[in-house]
C-alpha cells in the first residue's frame, strides 16, 4: 500500500491542504438535488436551524445530565471523567426517554395535529390548526 | 408522550468499537442518541401522522377533484407533498439524514491522518487488502452521492484515506435504530441464520459478497465458514481499507477485501464460487447494471452453487398503494435515485434474464438475526424500507 502523501490533493473537484484539519470538510453536502419539502428557501432553513438548535441543546442537556451524576459521586469534576463516562442500564434508559421528552416538547405542533386528525371525520380538508373554542389538546 | 424503555432507541453506547473505529467524546455519543431518538419518534410517533393526513384530507381532495382515486404511488406522492403535515415531517426528516452524516463527519474529520496510519498498519499485518486503481467508478455512483453521505463510498482526502468507511460506520448504528445490534452486522448475521436453518449441510468453500462496503455483511458469514476462503467486492477504496483493517482488527482472518466493479469480474475464473451473494446493493445500482452483475453471478457460480440478494420486498400488486408511496420516501428524498424503479421490478425475473432457470429460483423472508441479549422472535419493528427484515432473492444453479 501506498504511504501517506502529504501535499495537496484534490476531493470533490477542489484543491485541499492535507496538512491542515479538516474541518471545512465537515460540513459537505451530498451530491444530488435537494428536494425542497416547504413553501420556500428560507423555510428550509428555518427548519434546519430549528432541528440543530434541538440537537445541540439534546446533547448539552446530556452532558448536564453526566455532570450532575458524577457531581453527585465524588466532590471533584475532572473533564476525562465526562467523556469516558458510560451510563449504567438504568441510567441510560432514563437519558433515552428524556431525550424523545425533550423532541416531544420542541415538536409539539406536529404531535398536536397528528391528535387532531385522529379526531376529524374523513372528507374535509380545512387546515386543521384551527383551534376551537374549549378545544384542549391531550 | 412518555415511553417506557421497550420503545426506546438503544442508546449508542451499545456500539462495539473495534481496532478502527474512530475515537469519539460524550458530546459525540450524545448526538447520536438525539438521531437514534428522533428517528424513532417521526417513524413511531409521529408516522402515523402521514397516513392520517392521507385518509382525512389528501385522498378525498384528490378523489373530489379527479372524480377518481389516485391510481399509482406517484400520484399519492404529488397529492400528498402539498400536505403541510408530511411536508414538514419530510423535512425533518431529511434533516435528521443530513445531521447524521454531519456528526460522524465532525467526528472524522479531525482524526483522518490518525485512522488512515492506523488501517495501513492492521492492513499490511494481514495483507487482506486488493486495491485496483484501474477500477472504474459507476455513474449511477458518481452521479449521486446516495442516503446523502457526503462523498459517498470513493471519495480520497488522502492517500490510504479510510474517512469514507469510518464515516459509514460511525452513523449507521444511529441511522438504523441500532436494529443491526453492536456491530451494526444484523443482515450478515440473517444470512448465516437463514443458511444454518434451511441449508445445514451448505459447505460453500470459496465466497463472494459484491458491493461489501466496510464488511457489515461479509464478516459474519466469513465466522460461520471459517475453513472458506471469502472474498468481498467494492469500487470504494476508502471502505476497502477500512473493512480490511475492522476485519484484521476483530480477527477475522479468511476474507480479503477486493477493489472490482462487480459487473465485470473478469479477474474470477467460471465456476470459481460456491456461493455468491448481495445485500441492499441492488437498490443503489441501475437496470442495465443488473443485468451485467447477474450475467457474473451466473458465470462465476459453480454447480450446485447458491446466489442470494437481499432487498426489501418489490412493490407487488396486492401492496396498497399508500404503503408503496411511504416506502418510497428515500428514492425521492432521500437520495436513492434507483429505489423506486427496482422496487418495481421482481428481482426473480432479473435473475431469469442473465443465466438462471426458473426451476432453480427462490424468495425468501430473510429477518435480522438480533444480538444475543435480545429475544431473537421478536418480529423486528416495521419502519417502512428500513426495516431489519429483507427478501432474499436467489437461485440455487442446476448441475
Ligand atoms: C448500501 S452498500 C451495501 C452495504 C452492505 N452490503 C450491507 O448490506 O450492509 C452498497 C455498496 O455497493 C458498492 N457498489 C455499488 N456499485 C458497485 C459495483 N458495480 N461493483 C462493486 N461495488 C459496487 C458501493 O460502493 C457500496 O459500498
Amino acid at each position: 500500500m501506498d504511504a501517506l502523501r502529504h501535499g495537496s490533493v484534490m476531493a470533490h473537484g477542489k484543491d485541499i491542504d492535507v496538512t491542515s484539519d479538516f474541518s471545512k470538510e465537515i460540513n459537505w453536502s451530498a451530491k444530488g438535488k435537494r428536494p425542497q419539502f416547504l413553501g420556500d428557501k428560507s423555510q428550509e432553513h428555518l427548519m434546519s436551524m430549528t432541528l440543530a438548535l434541538l440537537q445541540e441543546l439534546a446533547v448539552t442537556r446530556e452532558r448536564l445530565d453526566t455532570l450532575e451524576r458524577i457531581l453527585d459521586k465524588q466532590a471533584v469534576v475532572a473533564k476525562s471523567d465526562i467523556d469516558g463516562f458510560a451510563p449504567d442500564e438504568e441510567a441510560s434508559a432514563e437519558r433515552q426517554a428524556r431525550q424523545h421528552q425533550l423532541i416531544s416538547t420542541v415538536m409539539r405542533s406536529l404531535e398536536q395535529e397528528v391528535h387532531a386528525m385522529k379526531q376529524q371525520p374523513a372528507e374535509t380538508s380545512e387546515p386543521l390548526h384551527v383551534v376551537q373554542p374549549n378545544d384542549r389538546v391531550a | 408522550m412518555s415511553q417506557n424503555s421497550q420503545d426506546q432507541a438503544p442508546a449508542w453506547h451499545n456500539v462495539e468499537a473495534h481496532g478502527i473505529f474512530p475515537k469519539h467524546s460524550h458530546d459525540d455519543v450524545a448526538r447520536f442518541n438525539y438521531i437514534a431518538t428522533m428517528n424513532k419518534y417521526l417513524s413511531q410517533t409521529l408516522g402515523e401522522g402521514n397516513a392520517l393526513a392521507y385518509e382525512k384530507r389528501v385522498e378525498p381532495k384528490h378523489t373530489k377533484t379527479n372524480q377518481r382515486a389516485p391510481v399509482s404511488r406517484h400520484e399519492i406522492r404529488s397529492a400528498m407533498n402539498g400536505d403541510p403535515f408530511h411536508a414538514v415531517w419530510s423535512a425533518a426528516k431529511r434533516n435528521t439524514m443530513e445531521q447524521r452524516q454531519q456528526i460522524s463527519r465532525s467526528i472524522v474529520m479531525p482524526q483522518v491522518m490518525d485512522l488512515a496510519k492506523k488501517a495501513q498498519e492492521l492492513i499490511s499485518e494481514k495483507g487482506n487488502l486488493e486495491l485496483d486503481s484501474t477500477t472504474e467508478l459507476p455513474s449511477y455512483i458518481a452521479s449521486v452521492d446516495h442516503h446523502c453521505m457526503p462523498g459517498s463510498y470513493h471519495t480520497e482526502l488522502i492517500e490510504g484515506d479510510v474517512s469514507a468507511g469510518a464515516n459509514y460506520d460511525a452513523g449507521i448504528f444511529a441511522t438504523t435504530g441500532g436494529g443491526m445490534g453492536p456491530l451494526s452486522d444484523g443482515a450478515g448475521r440473517a444470512v448465516v441464520k437463514w443458511l444454518k436453518n434451511n441449508h445445514p449441510d451448505f459447505r460453500p468453500v470459496r465466497i463472494l459478497e459484491i458491493g461489501c462496503t466496510i464488511g457489515h455483511t461479509l464478516l459474519p458469514v466469513a465466522e460461520a465458514f471459517p475453513d472458506a476462503t471469502v472474498i468481498g467486492v467494492d469500487v470504494g477504496a476508502p471502505v476497502l481499507r477500512y473493512g480490511a483493517a475492522r476485519a484484521a482488527s476483530l480477527g477475522v482472518d479468511n476474507v480479503t477485501f477486493v477493489q472490482a466493479n462487480g459487473e465485470g469480474l473478469s479477474r474470477y475464473d467460471d465456476e470459481s464460487f460456491d456461493f455468491i451473494y448481495t445485500s441492499m446493493f441492488l437498490h443503489e445500482t441501475s437496470n442495465r447494471a443488473m443485468g451485467s452483475v447477474m450475467t457474473e453471478v451466473s458465470r462465476l457460480l459453480k454447480p450446485g452453487g447458491l446466489t442470494l440478494h437481499l432487498e426489501q420486498p418489490s412493490y407487488s400488486e396486492d401492496m396498497p398503494l399508500y404503503e408503496q408511496f411511504i416506502r418510497d420516501w428515500d428514492a425521492h428524498n432521500n437520495n436513492e435515485p434507483f429505489w423506486t424503479t427496482l422496487h418495481d421490478i421482481d428481482i426473480k425475473n432479473v435473475l431469469a434474464e442473465n443465466g438462471f432457470q426458473s426451476s432453480e429460483l427462490f424468495v425468501a423472508p430473510i429477518a435480522v438475526a438480533k444480538p444475543d441479549t435480545l429475544n431473537e422472535d421478536e418480529p423486528p419493528l416495521e419502519d417502512h424500507g428500513r426495516a431489519a427484515a429483507w427478501l432474499g432473492y436467489g437461485a440455487w444453479k442446476g448441475y
